[in-house]
């Protein structure tokens, strides 16, 4: 399914970039800071804002609706089920969740556009920086459809900072393993990439977030520190997920057995095995 | 585990002598920029028919696995294709390149980045490494790479990639045939320009592996596209296949566990009779 694009908020002007790249393939790295290695997520917790505590302790800026999804969301998890996070069934994060880097990132710069790599699930992000406009429509995705432009914030003539607005996202996505996003899917994230001044391992994201679940937009600030020695490994969700989803009942795979998730959950209907069995 | 190849000795003399990662001479490079999208068929070797048509130099025990594993599929089950469950294709299944390529070069390293079953992330390292002492084993493997300027014009024109260290399950193709559960597949490819059509790619690709009678290379070709439009695949999102224990079950429409092959038995659901009986105490 397509989509066109209607939160009036989302004006970026593109047409203004300062990018002077000649060619698409004349690569000019220097122009560019050095983001090489990987990245490991650092400085504070799993919860979206990494500076406060999980699910209501976020103080996210949700709606009442929101809110109330958030509660009834939590209590599903402590009975035993999985709430509104999506990622145990194997779905991407999508963004801006990606953007918590449970697992390290790699940032692969080229002058028309910026290869955000996750391991978590194997993420892709491409940050078009080669001028170009929004698509008349796009398909939507987990993880969004990203313009960058780069910028030169100390005048040194080296890029220093990527600025990226993302759209046309797909769900069921979360913040984190607790906080929602409105269902509608008009999610539009604005991300400030950039390199400490202090300390050039120690990359900073600051991340607003304009979503009709909340009322007003919501900014935090995630960083990754830069590995010495970079081991790259695959996450394989689905190699060691023993979820199960049935509708909207969530089981767990044990060995041969299928087991509950919560007390006094019924098991599934086995009609068809009747069926198959008559 | 961590992984020691048995497989011979196969080095990768890489002679490339990129001494500053950041001063990158694309001159020197192919533009394999672009979306690349597979030809052919999604059977392993593209000129043959799928499953035993494939003519798979199989040993007489790897053979017998084949054949299990298109009798399950005839018969409603997965077989030995992991992809039903979401697994990762792995290597060298990975090049079939089932919804689209691109392939980032840069001096020490290339990215091969596929779509299929979700995003799949090949690192090709180009900066002369030999190969470290321990690997942790994946379904992608590591990929050293060397360039060759074959035709002598001063100009890369042909990737050379060794990869080792792979993980299973893995199979060639959805037929199932198998690799040697070893895990000690190598996979050498082969990549460059078609002489005539700069729009097509090829992938000669050689496979040495326990469970062949000798190496098998067959050629994948993948066609430009350049006004690109990358798309996700979400294995998990469409998945209606459940594994457990042994048994593949399938999610009807309606959200139930249905059987997968005839007289199929249920899955065992003891816990649910031991959680009903304690609440019941």
């Amino acid at each position: 399914m397509s989509t066109r694009w209607s939160l009036p908020v989302a004006a970026v002007t593109l047409a203004a970039a300062t990018l002077t790249i000649a060619g698409a393939h004349a690569l000019e790295q220097k122009a560019f800071p050095d983001w090489r290695g990987q990245w490991v997520r650092c400085c504070g917790g799993a919860g979206w804002d990494p500076g406060k505590p999980i699910g209501p302790g976020q103080q996210a800026p949700l709606t009442e609706e929101y809110r109330a999804l958030m509660e009834a969301g939590l209590a599903n998890q402590r009975a035993g089920g999985q709430g509104n996070n999506s990622t145990p069934t194997c779905l991407p994060p999508g963004m801006p969740r990606a953007m918590i880097v449970y697992e390290p990132m790699e940032i692969v710069i080229t002058p028309d556009a910026t290869y955000i790599l996750i391991e978590f699930m194997q993420q892709l992000r491409r940050v078009y920086t080669d001028g170009r406009d929004w698509p008349e429509e796009l398909e939507p995705t987990y993880a969004g459809y990203s313009i960058g432009r780069w910028e030169d914030t100390d005048g040194d003539g080296r890029y220093d900072a990527l600025l990226i607005e993302t759209r046309a996202m797909k769900g069921p996505r979360t913040f984190d393993g607790a906080v929602p996003l409105h269902a509608d899917n008009r999610t539009i994230v604005k991300e400030r990439i950039y390199l400490d001044r202090s300390n050039p391992s120690l990359l900073h994201d600051e991340v607003t977030t304009i979503d009709h679940a909340l009322t007003r937009p919501w900014t935090v600030t995630r960083s990754y520190e830069r590995a010495a020695k970079p081991r790259w490994f695959e996450y394989v969700c689905a190699e060691n997920n023993q979820h199960v989803f049935l509708g909207k009942e969530n089981y767990f795979i044990n060995g041969g057995y299928l087991m509950p998730t919560r007390k006094g959950q019924p098991a599934p209907d086995l009609k068809f095995f009747d069926q198959a069995q008559k | 585990m961590m992984w020691r190849s048995s497989i011979g000795s196969i080095a990768v003399a890489a002679a490339l002598a990129v001494g500053d990662a950041q001063a990158f001479d694309e001159s020197k490079y192919p533009d394999w920029t672009g979306q690349w999208v597979r030809v052919g068929s999604g059977s392993f070797d593209p000129g043959k028919p799928a499953g035993l048509k494939q003519g798979a130099p199989l040993t007489p025990e790897y053979q017998a696995v084949l054949e299990a594993s298109v009798a399950d599929i005839a018969a409603g089950g997965q077989g030995n294709n992991p992809m039903g469950r979401c697994l990762p294709p792995g290597m060298p299944r990975t090049m079939i390149n089932y919804e689209g390529m691109e392939i980032v070069v840069l001096p020490n390293i290339s990215y091969i980045l596929l779509l299929e079953p979700m995003d799949q992330i090949r690192r090709v390292y180009t900066d002369g490494r030999s190969w470290p002492q321990r690997i942790i084993p994946s379904f992608l493997g590591y990929s050293i790479g060397q360039w060759v300027d074959a035709d002598g014009d001063g100009r890369y024109d042909t990737l050379e990639i060794e990869t080792r260290a792979l993980k299973n399950p893995r199979s060639y193709d959805s037929s199932g045939m198998p690799f040697h559960s070893d895990g000690q597949t190598i996979v050498k490819e082969r990549i460059r320009l078609d002489q005539a059509n700069q729009n097509l790619l090829h992938n000669e690709i050689t496979v040495i592996d326990h469970a062949l009678t000798r190496p098998w290379t067959v050629t994948r070709d993948y066609r430009r596209e350049r006004n690109a439009i990358w798309i996700e695949t979400i294995c998990a999102e469409d998945n209606r296949q459940v594994r457990i224990g042994k048994e593949d079950y399938f999610i009807s429409a309606d959200d139930r566990l249905m059987p997968s092959r005839k007289d199929q038995p249920p899955p065992d659901l003891g816990y649910f009779n031991q959680a009903q009986k304690e609440g019941r105490q």
